[in-house]
């Protein structure tokens, strides 16, 4: 235990929406001033921001600035999509913890449904870059790269649609109680299997909800935590790992996760069982598929069978994405699923809350890019 | 005059340009270091493996599924009259762990699978005076 230890202090969104009549600037400053309020902390100490961004979203100065803030010592954009998310996490962290900064907002703002709406094109088109080979095959979506993959996983693991489908049902059951969820209506395996295909192996249930809204949280040091208002929940370690474009990837039969799960099982010194509860970046169902088999929730090809005897529910193993995840609470491009972590760490999940929950995973990306870290309540 | 929106075209850049001048002379060609002789794709600017010099080589074309998808959905405009297509990454034989995106002819898209022997066509691509790879399935 250190004084410099990484916690997260506050939390803070905008409404989840399928339509926001809004900017994204607009709901990026309204997520970070209720995290900061969150925390109790004052405004002036925030020095850091880090946002990502695919399409839209807001520029970290410009929400500084529309924060009140004279300007920040850590300002970073990623230019990139939810596979960084925990990424961007483990910098905030490693800013407070070198004593760079006193506290960093983490970041993401999106009108990904009525605004911008990644893997939709429209008019004619020129694609350079990795997307001119395929596009002019009409391939060039990340649904049609990760469907691509699901496709050669099934092949190679036994996967099947209705695998995939315990992940949809389950997921949507768990937003039930969740007011931020955009999707509540349970589903059945019937309705899943007649959902209307979008890219083969994918069906509509199979896909993020696409959705307009922003969400933050706030990190600071152990030491500066004391006088907020939260309990607070530490970050204690990630690791990410990074491949270039999907197709690119040799082995489809392993995800990134492959890669980043063994070393933060074996610096942590935790394993599995120990989660509580996970939060698993679910763009698809596929890949909270294969990415709870990668981290060794269950074994190789046994996603289907975890989810359908009820160990990724409550009385089961280990509650997965108890808010509904990507698919049904809504497509704010995984930075919700720390909210969520955080909430449920702080007993402050109510008809959701996993019981006496002290230890989560929270994982980010797809297919050749991502990462994970572990949560604990401090 | 078409109305119709034209599917997306390719905007080469000074490492794939040859690879596409390269189809619309009719040969398919991706790239092989002249050094320790890897094939490569996508195109880049030196060999990814030992830093080489890297130039165009035939392939035969014959090469086997990977990996399929079948859209129905249309990413991009240009392609709603062919709705339900599948797409496929296609493992080349001289190359087999490289893998180059193609529509899949020839055939059902019911009928595609992993493993399928296929050979590439060269076909012109609408919209412009580019020709583009497709994949014909067998023969076995
Ligand atoms: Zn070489």
């Amino acid at each position: 235990m250190a004084a410099n230890d990484p916690m997260v202090v506050g939390i803070g969104r905008s409404p989840y929406s399928r339509n926001s009549g809004r900017t994204t600037g607009d709901l990026a400053t309204e997520a970070c001033r209720n995290a900061i309020a969150d925390a109790g902390m004052a405004l002036s100490d925030v020095d850091g921001i880090i946002e990502f961004n695919v399409g839209d979203s807001a520029n970290s100065l410009n929400v500084a600035y529309a924060l009140g803030l004279p300007g920040l010592r850590l300002p970073v954009d990623l230019m990139a999509g939810g596979n960084v998310v925990t990424q961007a996490v483990a910098m905030a962290c490693m800013a407070v913890q070198s004593g760079r900064c006193k506290a960093v907002l983490v970041f993401r703002s999106l009108n990904s449904r009525s605004g911008q709406r990644i893997g939709t094109y429209t008019g004619d088109i020129r694609v350079g870059g990795d997307d001119q080979y395929g596009a002019p095959h009409g391939y060039m979506a990340p649904g049609q790269w990760f469907a691509m993959w699901c496709r050669r996983y099934m092949h190679e693991h036994g996967t099947t649609y209705e695998d995939l489908g315990q992940v949809a049902i389950t997921t949507r059951k768990h937003a039930g109680p969740n007011e931020a969820a955009i999707m509540r209506e349970p589903i059945t395996m019937e309705q899943y299997l007649a959902s209307r295909w979008i890219y083969d192996p994918f069906r509509l249930f199979d896909c993020a909800l696409e959705a307009d809204g922003a969400c933050a949280i706030l990190v600071t040091t152990r030491e500066h935590a004391r006088d907020l208002k939260q309990v607070p929940v530490q970050m204690l370690d990630e690791e990410t790992f990074m491949g270039r474009h999907p197709d690119s990837w040799e082995d489809m039969g392993h995800l990134f996760s492959a890669h980043s799960a063994p070393p933060l099982w074996a610096r942590t010194g935790l394993k599995p069982a120990d989660m509580d509860f996970a939060c698993i970046y679910d763009c698809f169902t596929f890949t909270t598929v294969g990415v709870i088999e990668d981290y060794g929730l269950c074994e190789k090809g046994g996603a289907g069978e975890y989810y359908r005897s009820g160990k990724a529910s409550y009385g089961g193993e280990c509650v997965i994405n108890p808010h509904g995840g990507l698919l049904s609470e809504g497509y704010i491009h995984g930075m919700n699923h720390h909210f969520e972590a955080v909430m449920q760490l702080r007993q402050q999940a109510g008809a959701r809350q996993v019981p006496d929950a002290k230890v989560a995973l929270v994982t980010a990306g797809t297919g050749p890019f991502g990462g994970g870290l572990i949560y604990a309540r401090a | 005059m078409s109305t119709k929106p034209n599917p997306p075209q390719p905007e080469p850049s000074l490492d794939s340009a040859p690879y596409w001048e390269s189809l619309k002379q009719g040969t398919f060609a991706i790239q092989r270091c002249t050094a320790c002789h890897q094939w490569q794709f996508p195109m880049l600017g030196a060999c990814r493996h030992c830093g080489g010099t890297l130039a165009l080589q035939p392939l035969s074309g014959k090469g086997t599924i990977y990996s399929f998808i079948v859209n129905h959905r249309a990413a991009a405009p240009g392609f709603e009259d062919l709705l339900p297509y599948a797409v496929a990454l296609v493992s080349p034989d001289e190359a087999p762990k490289l893998h180059i995106p193609g529509r899949i002819v020839g055939i059902a898209h019911e009928d595609v699978a992993i493993g399928q022997r296929v050979t590439a066509e060269i076909v012109d691509h609408p919209g412009g005076e580019w020709k583009v790879p497709v994949f014909r399935a067998g023969p076995t």
